[in-house]
Parts: C-alpha cells; sequence; structure tokens
C-alpha cells in the first residue's frame, strides 16, 4: 500500500513546500538551472574572416559570434571542390560525439565482454578522468600480458591534414613510447603497386612527381586515362588540396589534344575532355596491354633501342608474349576473348600509340584487385615497348588522377611533423616505420582471425601477432576493409577496440571507448598546399571553440603519456603554438638553404593569406624520367640493375605461385565473364563524387546524390530491362559474402555487365550482431574480395566484387546510420 | 490538466518552477542509478503523488510514472532509460534521433549550434549567466533553456521569462512531437509532454496575469 502524501511530509511543511524542497534538492535528480555560473561570458568579436584549409582545399571562414555561419573557397583555389560545402554540415552534424563514451557491457564486465554486441550503440557516458584511465589501464593490462604485439595502431585512414594534430602520428608516438605496437605497411590506395614498383622502377613511383602539366598539355599528342578519372579524384588532398590538375586538364581540352578514357564507366574526365570511351570488362587490363603489346611487337612498332638501353628482361618476357612459352599467343584476338573489346581496336590503339606522343595515366584502380602486382608492371612494359619514356609529353604517369599530380612543383621547404618514433617517408607520413611488428595494412582482419598463422610478404615471411587491444584514430576500418561480414565476425576477437573520432562513423559504433575529438577547425596547426606541388604553407587557424567536450587529440594522448609516465617524452614540454613554431622554423632553415627567406613565424601566423613559394620555370617543363632517358648510367633507376626490369631475378627467386618474375595475366578469383565466376554483374567500388571516401557521408551532400536514401547503384539500361527495374527503384545487391541495399539510378554511362556503387557509404546492418546482415544503407564493401593480391604485396582487392541485383521487395527499413534530426 | 485544477495552476508557482526544472535536468544526460531508485522509492512515489495533488493530471508525469512501476529491478531499469536517452538524443539513433537543441528546428538551416544558440548567448548575457564550465553543451540545448526559464521565474523576471516562454514554444511542440513517435519505451515522450505542458500553462499563466493588469 502506498504511502499518503499527508502521513509522509514533514510536521511543519506545506505540501508545496515538501515538492518544492524534494524536486530541489538533487535526490530525484539535478535541476538544470545549475548549469548556469553567475556573471555573463565576455561576448565574442562580432565577425571574423579567417583562413584555413582542409582535404578539400584552402577556404575562408566566416566566424560569427564564435560559430561558423559560412566558408567560403580561396579566392586563389583554381577549381574549388564541389564537397568542400560538407565541411560546415560536419563541424556541426547532429553526428557528432559529444561525449566520453564506454561501451555498457565493456563498462560493466570487462575486456571481452558480449563482443558481438559491439555495434548495438549501448554506450554510458563517463567523464574524461574515467576515460583516460581505462584508456590507460588497458594499454597497461595488455602490454603485461601480452608485449608490444598484443596492441594493434595500425589506425589507417585520411584524418585530417595538419603537421601537429596528425592523429595517427600522435597515436604510434605515445606506443612507441610506452611498450610497442604492431604497426603497418603499405596503404590501401597503392598496396600492389607500390610494392612491386621498386622492382620494376627502383623506386614507390605512385606518389612521385609525374611530367608536369603544361609539358603534357603542350607535348601529348594522346593522353590516355587508364582506370583513372582526375576530375573527379583531384578534389581532394592528402594535404591541402591545390586543384593544380584543373589547369592542366582545361590546358589539355583547349589544345584539343585526343583523349581515350578507358574505364567501364563513362567518367567525368571522359564528359569533360570530351574523350573517346573504350570500356573493358573490369579486371581484365592486363590482357588489353598485353593484346596492345603483342600489335606492337608483330608490327615491329615497339622501340628496340629503347628497350636495349633503358630496360632489361624483355627478351625473358617476349616468349610469354607470344605464346612460345606456353602456347597461347597473347595477340589482340586472345586480349580480345578477355577484355571484350574488338581484336581490330586493339591493334588501332597499338597503331596510335606508336604513331603519337602518348602518355599513358594509369589510375589506382587498376592494382586494387586480385593479382593487382601485374597491372603496373605491364602499363610499364607497354610504355617501355613504346620507347617514350623520358621525352616531352610521352611515357607514362601514376598519380594525374591524384592529389593533382603533374601540377608543377614550387621550390621551397617541406614542412616535417610531429615524430611518430619511427622513420618517417619523406612527404607520405602514413608509411612511416615505427612500431615492434608489421603486417601489411589490408590484412588486418587475416590477423585477426589467424593468430600465429605465417604470411608471406615481399619475399619475407612473418607470423601473424595475437592482437588483444586496437586502437584506432582519424580512419574509417568499417569503411575501408574489404569483406565486411567477415571483419564484422574478426572483430569479436578483440578484447577492446578504442576510437577517436568526432562523428559516430559506423567504426566508433563498433567501439568499447570512444573519445570525442575535435576537427581541425577547433584547433591551430600548420601545413602545406599541394601534396606535389607544395605552392603555399598554411596557417591552419583555430576557427571556434572545441565542440560539446571534444578535445584534440595531442591534448588526449598527452594526457594518457601522463597516465603511462612518459609526458614529458610526449610532449617534450611543448604546448600547440610551441610545436606549430618548431616546425615553421626548422622549414625556415631549409628555405635558406635554397635562398628562400619567409617571414619570422609570427608574421606568417598573423597573415591573413598563405605564404606562397615560387614556381620555377623548370618545374613547368619537368619531364618524368628524362634524366634517366640523358643518361642511364649517371641517373640509373633504383632496380638491381639500374634500369627499368620487365623480367625481376629477385621476383624470380621469391617463386611465388601468384607472382610470376614477368607482367602476367592470371585470371583472378572472380571477374565479369570469368571461367569460374558465379555471379553475372561485376561490381565496380571506384571514388564518390561527393564525398573522400566515407568523410562527408553524414552531411547534406548526401541529399545531392542518394536514391532513395541510399548509395547509388549505377546500372546500364539493357541489365536493368533484364530484371524488370526501373530508375529510383531501392535494389538489393548481393553475392555470397554479402548484402545491401542500393537506390538504383539506370545510365548508359556504364557498359553492361558492371554495375557501380561508389565505396565510403556508412555501414548500416539491420542486425549489428549477425554478420551478414542486410546493410539499410549501401556499404559496398559488404561485397568486396579480402584477400590480398598476391603474396609479393598484399595489397587490397577493393575492386574484386562480383554480385547480382534485384528489386528489394521486404518491409520499409529506415535508414539507422546517419543522425539527422526528423526535421531536418 | 483537468479544469478545476487550471485555475490553480494559472498562477504558475514554485512547485511548477521546480518541476520545470527538474524535467530540464532530466533531459540534459541519462538519469543515474541512484537517482531512478530514488525515483522509485517509497519517498519518489509520496513526491510523485504530490504533484498530482499540487497540480492536477500531467500525462506526461503519468508516462513517465509508468516507467518508473515497471516490473524490474532498478539497475536493469536504469540501464535501459540510459539506453534510450543515447539513442534518441545522442547521435546513436541515426534518423530517428530527436534534436535537443533549438537549431535543429528554427534558423535557415538545421545545423547544431545556430543562430538559435547565438541568441541564447545573447539571452544569458542580458541576465548575466553563462552556461557552466565543464557543461559542454551549447545555450540552445532543451535542458538549458528550460533550465533559464526556471532561473528566471524564481527571481521574478517575469518578462525575461515571458519571453523565453515564447521563444520555446516556437520549437519544443516540434521536438516533443518528434520524440512521440520513436520513444519506445515512453519515458523521454512523457518528460517531453510534461515539459511543455509546463510551457503552456506557463503561457497561460501569463495570459492571466497580463489581462489582469489591462487598465479597467
Amino acid at each position: 500500500m502506498h504511502a499518503r502524501v499527508e502521513e509522509c511530509v514533514p510536521s511543519g511543511l506545506s505540501r508545496r513546500s515538501f515538492v518544492s524542497a524534494a524536486l530541489a534538492s538533487g535526490t530525484f535528480g539535478f535541476g538544470a538551472s545549475s548549469l548556469f555560473s553567475p556573471g555573463a561570458r565576455a561576448a565574442t568579436p562580432a565577425r571574423r574572416d579567417i583562413l584555413t584549409g582542409c582535404h578539400w582545399g584552402a577556404f575562408r571562414a566566416q566566424v560569427v559570434d564564435g560559430r561558423i555561419v559560412a566558408i567560403r573557397p580561396w579566392e586563389k583555389d583554381p577549381r574549388p571542390s564541389a564537397q568542400l560545402p560538407g565541411v560546415l554540415d560536419s563541424v556541426y552534424s547532429p553526428t557528432r560525439i559529444k561525449y566520453p563514451m564506454v561501451r555498457r557491457a565493456w563498462l560493466e564486465h570487462g575486456p571481452g565482454a558480449d563482443t558481438a554486441g559491439r555495434g548495438e550503440g549501448d554506450f554510458v557516458r563517463v567523464s574524461w578522468d574515467q576515460a583516460l584511465d581505462l584508456v590507460a589501464g588497458e594499454i597497461k593490462r595488455v602490454h603485461a600480458a601480452h608485449g608490444p604485439t598484443g596492441i594493434f595502431a595500425g589506425s589507417y585512414g585520411w584524418k585530417s591534414p595538419g603537421k601537429l594534430h596528425n592523429c595517427q602520428s600522435l597515436l604510434r608516438r605515445l606506443l612507441s613510447q610506452n611498450g610497442g605496437f604492431v604497426n603497418t605497411s603499405g596503404d590501401y590506395s597503392t598496396g600492389a603497386a607500390q610494392v612491386i614498383l621498386p622492382y620494376v622502377v627502383g623506386s614507390i613511383e605512385v606518389y612521385e612527381q609525374p611530367t608536369a602539366w603544361p609539358v603534357v598539355a603542350k607535348s601529348t599528342d594522346l593522353m590516355v586515362f587508364w582506370g583513372a578519372d582526375p576530375v573527379n579524384n583531384n578534389q581532394i588532398g592528402y594535404l591541402i588540396a591545390d586543384h593544380g590538375a584543373y589547369p592542366g586538364l582545361a590546358a589539355l581540352k583547349k589544345a584539343g589534344k585526343q583523349v581515350i578514357c578507358i574505364d567501364p564507366v563513362r567518367t567525368e574526365t571522359c564528359t569533360m575532355l570530351d574523350a573517346e570511351w573504350i570500356a573493358p570488362r573490369p579486371q581484365t587490363d592486363v590482357a588489353m596491354m598485353l593484346g596492345i603489346a603483342h600489335t606492337l611487337y608483330i608490327e615491329k612498332l615497339h622501340d628496340e633501342k629503347f628497350l636495349a638501353a633503358y630496360t632489361t628482361g624483355f627478351d625473358k618476357f617476349l616468349p610469354y608474349l607470344l605464346g612460345q612459352s606456353e602456347g597461347t599467343p597473347k595477340s589482340a584476338e586472345w586480349a580480345s576473348q578477355i577484355c571484350d573489346v574488338p581484336a581490330a581496336k586493339l591493334k588501332d590503339l597499338a597503331r596510335r600509340f606508336a604513331k603519337q606522343r602518348t602518355m599513358l595515366a594509369c589510375g589506382y584502380s587498376l592494382q586494387r584487385q586480385h593479382h593487382g602486382e601485374q597491372a603496373h608492371w605491364m602499363l610499364i612494359t607497354l610504355a617501355s615497348m613504346l620507347g617514350q619514356i623520358g621525352l616531352p609529353g610521352g611515357g607514362y604517369g601514376l598519380s594525374y588522377h591524384y592529389a593533382s599530380g603533374g601540377s608543377p612543383a614550387a621550390t621551397g621547404p617541406v614542412l616535417a611533423g610531429i615524430g611518430d618514433g619511427g622513420a618517417a617517408t619523406v612527404g607520405a607520413d602514413w608509411l612511416s616505420k615505427s612500431g615492434s611488428s608489421t603486417i601489411p595494412v589490408s590484412r588486418v582482419v587475416e590477423m585477426l582471425l589467424n593468430p600465429g598463422k605465417p604470411f608471406d610478404f615481399n619475399g619475407t615471411r612473418g607470423v601473424y601477432p595475437d592482437v588483444k587491444l586496437a586502437y584506432w584514430v582519424g580512419g574509417n576500418p568499417f569503411a575501408h576493409q574489404q569483406d565486411r561480414n567477415q571483419m564484422v565476425r574478426a572483430w569479436q576477437k578483440l578484447e577492446t577496440f578504442i576510437v577517436h573520432d568526432f562523428q559516430w562513423t559506423a567504426t566508433a559504433r563498433r567501439a568499447d571507448i570512444v573519445l570525442p575529438a575535435t576537427t581541425s577547425y577547433e584547433r591551430n596547426d600548420i601545413e602545406q598546399v599541394g601534396d606535389y606541388s607544395f605552392t603555399h604553407m598554411l596557417a591552419m587557424k583555430k576557427l571556434i571553440e572545441p565542440m560539446f567536450e571534444a578535445r584534440n587529440d595531442y591534448d588526449i594522448f598527452a594526457e594518457i603519456a601522463d597516465r603511462l609516465g612518459t609526458k614529458a617524452a610526449f610532449t617534450q614540454g611543448r604546448m600547440e603554438m610551441d610545436w606549430i613554431r618548431s616546425f615553421y622554423e626548422a622549414a625556415r632553415v631549409q628555405a635558406r638553404a635554397k635562398s628562400i627567406e619567409m617571414p619570422i613565424f609570427d608574421a606568417f601566423w598573423n597573415s591573413d593569406d598563405a605564404l606562397a613559394f615560387p614556381v620555377e620555370v623548370a618545374a613547368e617543363t619537368y619531364v618524368s624520367h628524362a634524366d634517366f632517358r640523358a643518361d642511364p648510367l649517371l641517373d640509373a633507376l633504383g632496380t638491381a640493375s639500374g634500369r627499368i626490369e620487365i623480367f625481376s631475378s629477385d621476383i624470380e627467386k621469391m617463386g611465388y605461385d601468384d607472382c610470376p618474375p614477368h607482367p602476367t595475366w592470371m585470371e583472378p578469383a572472380e571477374r565479369l565473364g570469368g571461367p569460374t565466376t558465379r555471379y553475372p554483374l561485376h561490381v565496380d567500388t571506384s571514388h564518390p563524387k561527393f564525398r573522400l571516401h566515407s568523410q562527408l557521408c553524414g552531411t547534406s551532400l548526401r541529399a545531392s546524390y542518394a536514391v532513395a536514401g541510399r548509395e547509388p547503384c549505377l546500372m546500364n539500361p539493357a541489365d536493368a530491362a533484364r530484371r524488370r527495374l526501373v530508375d529510383g527503384d531501392i535494389v538489393r545487391v548481393f553475392n555470397d559474402r554479402g548484402q545491401i541495399l542500393a537506390g538504383l539510378r539506370i545510365s548508359a554511362d556504364i557498359r553492361p555487365g558492371v554495375v557501380r556503387i561508389n565505396e565510403g557509404g556508412w555501414f548500416d546492418p539491420i542486425d549489428a550482431r549477425e554478420p551478414g546482415s542486410l546493410c539499410r544503407y549501401g556499404d559496398v564493401n559488404n561485397l568486396t574480395l579480402g584477400i590480398g593480391t598476391s603474396k609479393l604485396a598484399q595489397g587490397n582487392c577493393g575492386h574484386t566484387a562480383v554480385a547480382d541485383v534485384e528489386k528489394y521487395t521486404g518491409k520499409s527499413l529506415p535508414i539507422d546510420v546517419f543522425n539527422a534530426p526528423r526535421n531536418a | 490538466m483537468s479544469t478545476s485544477k487550471r485555475a490553480a495552476a494559472q498562477e504558475f508557482g514554485t512547485v511548477a518552477t521546480e518541476l520545470l526544472d527538474w524535467l530540464a535536468g532530466l533531459l540534459c544526460a541519462p538519469m543515474s542509478l541512484r537517482t531512478v531508485a530514488a525515483c522509485r522509492s517509497s519517498k519518489g512515489t509520496v513526491l510523485f503523488n504530490a504533484i498530482h495533488d499540487e497540480l492536477g493530471e500531467m500525462p506526461g508525469i503519468d508516462a513517465m510514472r509508468l516507467v518508473f512501476d515497471a516490473d524490474e529491478s532498478d539497475a536493469h531499469l536504469a540501464a535501459r532509460l540510459s539506453g534510450c536517452y543515447m539513442r534518441l538524443f545522442e547521435g546513436l539513433g541515426g534518423l530517428e534521433t530527436v534534436s535537443l537543441y533549438e537549431s535543429s528546428y528554427a534558423g535557415t538551416t538545421r545545423r547544431l549550434h545556430q543562430e538559435a544558440s547565438a541568441a541564447m548567448e545573447v539571452v544569458l548575457r542580458r541576465c548575466d549567466k553563462a552556461v557552466r564550465a565543464g557543461c559542454g553543451e551549447p545555450p540552445d540545448h532543451l535542458a538549458l533553456e528550460a533550465g533559464l526559464l526556471a532561473t528566471l521565474l524564481r527571481v521574478g523576471d517575469e518578462d525575461a521569462a515571458d519571453e523565453l516562454r515564447r521563444r520555446m514554444l516556437r520549437w519544443v511542440p516540434q521536438a516533443c512531437a518528434a520524440c512521440a513517435g520513436v520513444d519506445t519505451i515512453g519515458f523521454y515522450r512523457g518528460a517531453l509532454i510534461a515539459l511543455n505542458d509546463m510551457l503552456m500553462a506557463l503561457r497561460a499563466a501569463s495570459t492571466v496575469r497580463t489581462s489582469h493588469a489591462r487598465p479597467g
């Protein structure tokens, strides 16, 4: 029986007073008025315009009353990205992670508790102190119990630009100073190419400057974009994008040069340049190149002198090309059967390539597939047969599509950044060599599923460590990793998963401990403009105070270091601006050695513009490999022979059955029209137009491309008609590995037999516990193959996927992964 | 509220003010186990009965009490309510997330921390108040707007309270409706209904006060 009010109210107290006092006591919860303190906060300056930068370029932010109200591209940006408006959305997104969070099961029952429940979103808000204590405690526990190989900190991802708040370097710095960790080698962009190319041309080359765009526009007669879409992909840069490729593309168009785009999709580049579109079956590029090479040889169009002077091994490759070694000539007819481009066209290409100054611009997509090592090798072999390498406008270029490769490089310093405890590769901090042990970056799932298993890699044999804790910052592996459902299974093996991010990405949802990080607009930093050009140095000034309880990664890691007893080593006694100043000062010393005087730091920092460095004539007339061509002895390549190696003795010694010692066509595990392939459609997973991978997926930009609220699936009209599908249908795309929903867009801009679903869509399973659960939004990596490209590079196979498509007729499934208010 | 009690509620007194403040506090963060246990104790029952006697029927409070009466342990209920709060308000609920920020319902965009937030900063300066250090929320959070309203009522600043109440009634009903559509447990739906009802009662009280103040 409930007590009556009159019996319970203390005597002398009215009912009204009792209620008021009880509510105000805090016993039943605190009143919100306690969240105010007396004394008004000082008003912020009314309006400021501040220059800063991001992956999408430099921009000016209008800040009013401490809020960013508008952004506009930097006036010196030759071609601002269509993605830039999404930046403002991401800062003020309802997907912001506001407070430190711990997954309830982990908090209540400890590491390893209910790991299948990751992704269900049952988090408990905790204080920063508690969160940091938990993180430090876990690092200590795992190190003590399992040693340095118990912690995985490969933490791959595109994070944000900036030399200090490089969250991945900061993570590795912390762990390098506190017991070590498992790192990764390589990347998802060029995983196969960057391993094989040192054997072929003596360097990884994929991130090196190709022949400058002004030279191409002037001297190239025939520009071939092979699996490359520079108009789309040059929107972004790993540093601050300079968009320097766009004037080059415009010049190419203005000059009326012939352009061919080889791609299963009529790309933005193809449209802009009014190019000839050739659409082979995906993953058959090596066969296609072999068919062209065969024609060159048979019709004596190849450059024997070049091959003799600048390459080795052509004589060992030739029997394969001619079919003398295994009975199958790699003729245009043979190639045509595989790539579905008519033999006459392949022969025509060979003749045109040979007759004209031809630039073969190869995209990274060709090597992001099973046996991907072969693509760049064969392309360089083809270019060698053409004999134009090192000539103005001729040869090959591997980065015209990436971060404006070919944009003339300025003369100036290269900014260093915060050290991570390892030996960094200049200009490619993500290829740093820190860590107690290393795995190829895309083998993380295999590692978790197979601890102790040996693996081959680049002539070595390693053993997968037994990782217990993964720490991820600045990345979204539940977007970029292949074979999502295998990944869901693998992730259950971890005892603890820690994530820093500013948004509730699919990865953050799967964490045990989530720490809210600031965006680069809530902190100060310094960076360069132009991944290849380095035309400017930019003060990335803080625009607004950190949102909610977000903290800078630097401060978060410094606090953890403090708990581990290594704060002094981690911070070296420096605050944020001390570090930034030190990077600038080091650059000033470099610049002085090049007879360039940079202003003092305060003048740089307080300037309203970026600091420009001169672009010399030599940069605008730069021709890749010209020095090598001029003197192959003095400017020998870094290969064993000093020349281009069409046959590699080093690779031969490895004896890998899936990576022969010369370029070879090998059937991928599955492909359109493949002999053992079970599904009828290839899934093209190219880069999206309005995202940088998964970044900006949770913004209003999505409204410009989503179909029925989902990731678009582009399909040829014939394939759609066969399935009785119409534009705008919600479709289920499926294979043995997984299933997703997508919104159908029918277009003749994609060849029959191929559908395109861009990578980077956010993973949204109906049942987070269940591998194989239908993804409601359209994360295409539910469908891709998770094996390595070969034993040589163990690169990722993000473009190896076949599937089928059908109309979705199940019950309506609202998308759960984006945190947009219902009224938005 | 019943007609018979409406007259009494028109005089928006200290009970209503404290209730408003308490409801606002519930929306600022998930309830702790201690709070849930207190609300479910006999003292909590007495308190809610007293609220009922003071203010009459309040469907929102009744909905909350129904949840408190659930046949489960305090710990289990606290966990369930915490998970519910996260899904509803903290961004983990996807498109079913209910925004508790005025910026999401007003202004020229739906982003957080927009004009409404700036406007509330001005209101706070006028009241010589600031959001306490350590509270990471912008001032257009429902809990903060309601908490400030309670503060203004306590000190008798009727004009400022009226202005803030009018401001809140431009968007809180939408937040209320949004929550009603997706809160399957019903607790926070009830809290928002109760808070919205308090705003309506405050409006009614203001109308009565104004009409009494008119010259004869």
